[in-house]
């Protein structure tokens, strides 16, 4: 008979994977007891009694593991030797056992869900393509999470899909809401008759979430990738997107989200909107509209609000130009309590779209702004992490993120741009957006409260909220936590812009 | 765009202080550093609230080995930094006017119960019914049991401190299942009253060991400082009806598979006077 011991110096396990190991190690062929202790001194009196204590381990520690083996034979004992490391091992990989099925491929997704119509795909971008081109062989509609996807890849795609009568919504599409279901960072909003045709991820969730705040609801969501309106692409899903909620009876009216398509495709577009006998809402931001068309995310969303209630848009201008005048007032407080020399905004921005929006509406009210992703009448930012004058940054642009998560998820990186903002003794207002639903940061506010309770002390700071009370988030919870933190809390990015701006125009009249 | 479930902190415990902590060892579901004999735990919401545990919803397989700094609100883990405001606090005492009452001893005994019939086979509820043992069944096994029972009835006999040497240590794991015994004794003494504190302070005397797990978990409980699992246990008991005691019962069984069996059947046994059921 033989007993032999080893010894693992500070090697933790818990008890039940001792147990297990101390068992199956018992159970070996020729292995007439075993034991895998802790080395404290109660253990070792245990394995005294037990004809398990070599001498070995009389010197063990309490933080020592102590593995023990009784056997017939030389050869039983070496075959135990041979097997506890894999013992310990297994039980590293296999201590969080799968709590769902994980098929490794589409076609075995496919054998498990048979019936599935769309399949969402997020791998990396060089793999992104031939997956998709799999699901859409196999007859499924597509969400394309993933970007880097090459352009000719997506043409082609897209293509193949519109021969199918299928949707490719990306790549790089963030968003969409597809019978109610949101995919990728949406909001839950109600169910209702508004449709909505996107190439614009935050600028859906913005609309969505203002529809639905308003007590209407969504029909369909559709997402499409900011590429896709280009002129390579030439716009093919956003107007199947549009034909398909065209066709759809349980949309009444139609919003289209976009920031401005090329001339071609927008040409194309207006077209087929000619051809549609519902309401359809445009709003392509930063476009020219001369007055006819919405010039706000917000104001779009309202718009198609009153449509859906057969009410007349108009009534939307009326109801916004009251509240601007509130703003203007608000703002005249808010630029009395500025110090001297205080006198630019600085937006730091998790969506792109409401980076963009910000600066399309301060190009109509301030002069000398400057961002990393230029719109309307923008300069670009010599330094996207140093600011000039009046800053608008998209935080999300390729220069934050390659390595990290997206802004929405990880507030660390905007933390720290707000707390060195509000040390420039330039800065007046620093304006941010604060993204709520599926995806976004499960909770905001505790990774906002601290730094704007302490920004606030030099500088305004105004916040606008995406998001609804149904999210995970809770909206007006986020909103209150904001407020008891020193922010200005305004319902839309439009609305947080415009007053911002009106703040950097009255310090300036001064 | 990487779609990546995010890190959100979810609670901090009293009792971790600010100060830079070195990174100690990492589980499936806790990373632990060490400041001297301070141990401090970023864990899961599995693991839950602890007077020493930074609790982090979604905590990521951690690959580095970045020393904790937390200060001034902020707790920078794996090179990231998290806010906590005063919410996030948990506080690991019990409220005042936590009292021992007939609801208390009605429940305590529903408890027992619970123990005997759903705790892991191989935690020490044998010490409340003897058929139990039938589930240790290798030579080491037995001898366990028997040793077990020993020190046990050393404890409850009068040779206390005794008792409490020759449990400690006793058993698999991180925390032996003595000590966590001897954790469960601890909680139960700090219970009973301010009378037993004396008494409180010798047994956490005799039980040290250079396990830092067992070390801080047994100087958490001479404190009557609770992990969120027992502070519900006890909160039920005290004031809960049938189903809040299995409800938080389970809670407490859930930990470490035997180690909330093994605290609560030394808590059992140390409030209900103890030497009746052995």
């Amino acid at each position: 008979m033989i007993v032999a011991g080893q010894i693992r110096h500070g090697a933790y396990f818990d008890s039940v994977t001792l147990m297990r190991v101390g068992k199956e190690l018992t159970g070996l062929p020729g292995v007439i007891d075993a034991a895998v202790v802790m080395g404290t001194k109660s253990n070792k009196a245990i394995l005294s009694s037990t004809g398990l204590l070599v001498s070995e381990f009389i010197g063990a520690g309490d933080a020592d593991l102590l593995i023990a083996v009784k056997a017939k034979t030389q050869r039983a004992a070496g075959a135990a030797w041979a097997a506890v490391d894999g013992l310990l091992k297994k039980t590293v990989h296999t201590a969080a056992p799968p709590t769902e099925t994980r098929p490794a491929s589409l076609t075995g997704a496919l054998d498990i869900l048979p019936d599935a119509n769309l399949a969402l795909i997020s791998v990396a971008g060089r793999y992104a393509g031939a997956e998709a081109k799999c699901a859409l062989e196999n007859g499924l509609h597509v969400m394309l999470f993933s970007d880097n996807v090459p352009l000719e890849k997506e043409i082609e795609l897209k293509k193949f899909a519109q021969k199918r009568g299928l949707l490719v919504m990306g790549p790089d599409c963030g968003t969409a809401i597809i019978n109610g279901v949101p995919l990728g960072f949406a909001n839950v909003v109600n169910r209702g008759n508004i449709g909505i045709v996107a190439a614009a991820g935050t600028g859906l969730q913005e609309v969505s979430c203002i529809i639905s705040n308003e007590g209407a609801g969504i029909s369909q969501a559709i997402g499409t990738g900011g590429r896709d309106v280009k002129k390579e692409v030439g716009g093919i899903m956003f107007m199947e997107g549009l034909k398909a909620l065209a066709r759809d009876k349980d949309t009444r009216v139609i919003l289209l989200v976009s920031k401005p398509p090329h001339l071609e495709v927008l040409n194309r577009i207006t077209k087929l909107i000619k051809t549609i006998r519902k309401p359809v809402v445009t709003m392509f931001i930063g476009a020219e509209t001369r007055g006819r068309g919405p010039s706000t995310l917000e104001e779009a969303a309202l718009a198609a609000v009153a449509l859906a209630r057969g009410k007349k848009p108009e009534e939307v201008q009326k109801r916004l130009a009251a509240r601007d005048a509130e703003l203007r007032r608000i703002a005249r407080r808010g630029a009395g309590k500025r110090k001297k020399g205080q006198k630019y905004v600085r937006g730091l921005f998790s969506g792109g779209t409401f980076c963009a929006e910000a600066q399309i509406l301060f190009s109509r009210m301030i002069s000398g702004v400057y961002s990393n992703a230029p719109a309307g009448k923008a300069k670009q930012l010599k330094n996207s992490l140093k600011s000039q004058k009046n800053t608008v940054v998209d935080l999300g642009e390729d220069e934050f993120t390659v390595g990290r998560p997206h802004p929405m998820i990880d507030y660390s990186l905007r933390n720290r741009r707000i707390l060195e903002e509000a040390q420039d003794p330039e800065t007046a207002v620093i304006l941010l957006d604060v993204v709520l639903g599926y995806g976004s940061h499960p909770d905001p506010s505790s990774e906002l409260s601290g730094v704007i309770r302490e920004a606030r002390k030099k500088v305004a700071v105004i916040c606008s909220i995406t998001g609804t009370d149904k999210d995970p988030q809770k909206r007006t919870a986020v909103e209150k936590c904001l407020k008891e933190a020193g922010a200005i809390v305004l319902p839309t990015n439009a609305a947080a812009s415009k007053l911002a701006g009106y703040i950097i125009q009255t310090l300036g009249d001064k | 765009m990487v779609f990546l479930p995010v890190m959100t902190p979810l609670s901090i415990g009293d009792q971790v202080e600010e100060g830079v902590y070195p990174f100690h060892s990492r589980f499936n579901r806790a990373v632990n550093f060490r400041q001297g004999d301070r141990l401090v735990s970023v864990v899961n919401e599995e693991i839950g609230d602890g007077p020493l545990n930074i609790v982090m919803r979604n905590l990521h397989a951690v690959r580095t080995q970045k020393p904790l700094e937390i200060s001034d609100g902020k707790v920078i883990f794996e090179g990231r930094e998290f806010s906590f405001t005063d919410r996030h606090r948990y506080c690991s005492t019990l409220e005042s006017g936590t009292a021992v009452s007939p609801r208390f001893r009605c429940n305590l005994s529903l408890f027992g119960e619970l123990l005997q019939t759903a705790s892991h086979p191989k935690s020490l509820a044998f010490l409340l019914n003897d058929k139990r043992t039938q589930n240790f069944r290798s030579g080491f096994e037995r001898t366990f049991v028997k040793q077990v029972k020993r020190s046990v009835g050393q404890i409850f006999s009068g040779d206390r401190l005794n008792g409490v040497r020759t449990l400690s240590g006793c058993g698999l794991g991180l925390t032996p299942s003595g000590d966590d015994f001897i954790a469960g004794l601890l909680i139960g003494l700090n219970l009973r009253g301010t009378g037993f504190r004396g008494f409180a302070e010798q047994v956490f005397a005799a039980a040290r060991s250079d396990n830092i797990f067992s070390n801080t978990f047994l100087d958490l409980a001479r404190r009557g400082l609770l992990f969120g699992r027992m502070k519900n246990l006890i909160f039920a008991l005290v004031h809960g009806d049938a189903d809040a005691v299995r409800g938080a019962t389970g809670g407490l069984l859930a930990v470490g598979e035997s180690s909330g069996a093994d605290l609560g059947t030394g808590f059992v046994l140390t409030v209900s006077g103890g030497v009746g059921v052995l």
